[in-house]
């Protein structure tokens, strides 16, 4: 039984039954899974994993000025994580203005974030669970602070899919730099099965490992082999009728041959103009890194990829110490293409269907920290309270929610948890969060489990 | 790590390891693992999913030391029984599947072979190559057919 002949009856329910066709299939059986109109077609999530210090880029906080030196209110200190170090209340060192025509303020490391405001829609009141990288690392990826559960990217591949076929639904794009906390499971599919889980592409060197073979072989030898294989697979096949595992497996290596065309193509950023390229300062040492990522992921998403995510080198936003040098060097690296990106998309048309995400796991403290009395100071980790943005997408733009408390410490005014913001992306992409579920152990499981979750109507356009 | 960002162990001393053995750090997982399913490092992992993913099936056709691997047991059927094609096919079959291959099977990889050394002679002839080409290309039409059984499907799944 081959992928194109006519469908039988029992290789119809032997199909079901392997979950080939997944979360889509079941919508088509009956299921509401589209609950609402899909706003957003594709998501790129631009991750900063360490956490991104909201009081030094996104939530000015002027009493800290006022208060610098303060010793830590006793709810603040609770959420020191190393206590020995931590010094009392730290006003930013950077420079705050408003930017666009709503006035949004954002401090003087993300001028390029400024350009583009009135298309941004930042959440002042996002807060976590738990104050360690790695639980707050799966919480914000998967749901929970636990390891094993499939990530956002997955579920939303299992939930709709790829719109080309041959590219894969779910890509990953990590900094060569190294991986995050957590490694591959911040794009794994845990119990989901494994064809939702992200694909790997990489910026630098070959963007896929074995793309293409290891010497210029022609084109016709390369398609003899192939047809040696196919023949003896297709013999293979005949003796085994009804395997959709089998024919799965069989079937990769012709979506492997078409994607050798199609990702060196999707990939190749020489076909981009010069113009393109500066303006994500491809040319410049610093931001060459990630433009390059940023670029690829417009790339993908233009050709049908579902969800692109962005990470960056280990965990470089934990700035504990020499905060200064360290955010100037974050931003420098992301402001310019992340700008790049939003105006790249919107001119070409792509942001209304298109979904860019920025968060961390959680933020930072407005409090000092010193590794030593030597180096500058830097802040802990603040799982109470932090800033994130989204674009595009059927969000409101130029739009400011929730607020944190008179410190930046805590989120106060409607507050957003992980569950809110998972069950967001979701109707942005047209799906019902309660209905994008995976059976197992005779439960109903989803993205956000068993947590309350609100879907943040104020936000939506 | 080499250049092109692919991880591969390192043979120690007293050899290779089995892949459960080998030492590898937490953010620089072995690709051959990482691509076939490597289990999570994280404290504990309470199930081993298999996946079906096109970068599978590109590591298996294009990477270097399995095509290196292919051309070495091609060259030893070669040795092993020179001028007998039929019988070459039936030892690739016997070394790659552990069973001699059928009277339809041979046939059909004996069809095959003159369109790659035909391939690979007009390959080789553009290329120059200092080493005799018609029996190079012979060889590496055997290898291609090695290849092709270490890419088959009887090869890498269980019934």
């Amino acid at each position: 039984m081959s992928i194109d002949s006519p469908l039988t009856r029992r290789g119809f329910f032997s199909r079901l039954a392997d979950g080939v066709h997944g979360a889509a299939l079941a919508s088509l059986l009956g299921e509401n899974l589209f609950a609402a109109q899909p706003k957003a077609k594709a998501v790129i999530h631009l991750f900063m994993n360490g956490g991104p210090s909201q009081v030094d880029m996104f939530d000015p906080k002027p009493a800290l000025q006022r208060l610098a030196g303060s010793p830590a209110p006793r709810d603040v200190a609770a959420d020191v994580e190393f206590t020995m170090e931590a010094g009392g209340l730290m006003p930013s060192p950077f420079q705050f203005q408003r930017y666009g025509k709503a006035g949004v303020e954002l401090s003087e490391l993300v001028p390029g974030l400024g350009s583009v405001v009135d298309d941004v829609c930042f959440i002042r009141s996002m807060y976590s669970e738990h104050f360690n990288h790695e639980p707050a690392l799966y919480l914000i990826h998967t749901g929970r602070t636990i390891p094993g559960r499939p990530s956002l990217g997955a579920w939303v591949s299992y939930g709709l899919g790829s719109e080309n076929q041959n590219l894969p639904a779910y890509v990953v794009l990590d900094d060569p730099k190294g991986l995050p906390l957590n490694g591959l499971e911040n794009w794994g599919s845990g119990w989901l099965p494994p064809e939702y889980q992200g694909t790997r592409f990489r910026s630098e060197g070959a963007p896929l490992l074995n793309l293409k073979p290891p010497e210029d072989l022609p084109n016709p030898l390369l398609e003899a082999r192939l047809n040696l294989l196919r023949a003896i697979d297709e013999a293979h096949k005949s003796q085994r009728p009804f395997q959709p595992r089998l024919d799965a497996r069989i079937a990769s290596y012709e979506l492997a041959a078409r994607m050798q065309i199609e990702a060196t193509s999707a990939l190749d950023l020489s076909q981009e103009s010069e113009e393109t390229r500066e303006m994500y300062g491809l040319a410049r040492e610093q931001t060459a890194s990630y433009g390059k990522r940023c670029l690829m992921a417009r790339r993908l998403v233009e050709r049908g990829v579902r969800f692109v995510q962005i990470f960056i080198e280990a965990q470089v936003w934990d700035v504990h110490a020499d905060l200064e040098t360290s955010l100037r060097y974050i931003c420098g690296k992301t402001d310019q293409p992340i700008a790049a990106l939003i105006k790249d998309l919107k001119q070409r048309g792509l942001l209304d269907s298109t979904l860019v995400i920025y968060n961390g796991e959680f933020g930072r403290l407005p409090l000092s920290q010193a590794r030593d009395s030597a180096s500058p100071p830097g802040r802990d980790h603040n799982p109470s309270g932090f800033t994130m943005w989204m674009a595009g997408g059927g969000v409101k733009s130029g739009l400011v929610y929730g607020a944190t408390d008179d410190l930046g410490h805590k989120a106060v005014e409607q507050r957003v948890s992980a569950h809110d913001f998972h069950a967001t992306m979701l109707h942005l992409l047209g799906v019902n969060f309660r209905d994008l579920v995976f059976e197992r152990h005779g439960l109903k499981d989803r993205l956000t489990d068993q947590y309350p979750a609100r879907v943040i109507s104020d936000i939506l356009a | 790590m080499k250049n092109d960002g692919e991880v591969v162990p390192e043979q120690t001393d007293k050899g290779w390891r089995r892949s459960v053995y080998v030492l590898q750090r937490r953010r620089t997982p072995v690709t051959m693992l990482e691509t076939f399913d490597l289990p999570p490092m994280s404290p504990n992992c309470i199930e081993r999913p298999e996946s079906t993913v096109p970068t599978q099936a590109l590591q298996l056709m294009n990477n270097a030391t399995l095509m290196e691997h292919a051309r070495y047991l091609a060259g030893r059927v070669l040795d092993a029984v020179p001028r007998d094609t039929p019988r070459q096919i039936d030892e690739l079959y016997r070394h790659v599947l552990t069973r001699p291959a059928t009277a339809e099977e041979t046939e059909r990889v004996r069809a095959a072979l003159p369109q790659l050394s035909k391939q690979w002679l007009g390959h080789l002839d553009h290329k120059r190559d200092a080493a005799p080409r018609s029996g190079k290309a012979e060889w590496m039409a055997l290898a291609d057919a090695a290849h092709t059984l270490l890419n088959s499907a009887e090869f890498l799944y269980v019934d």
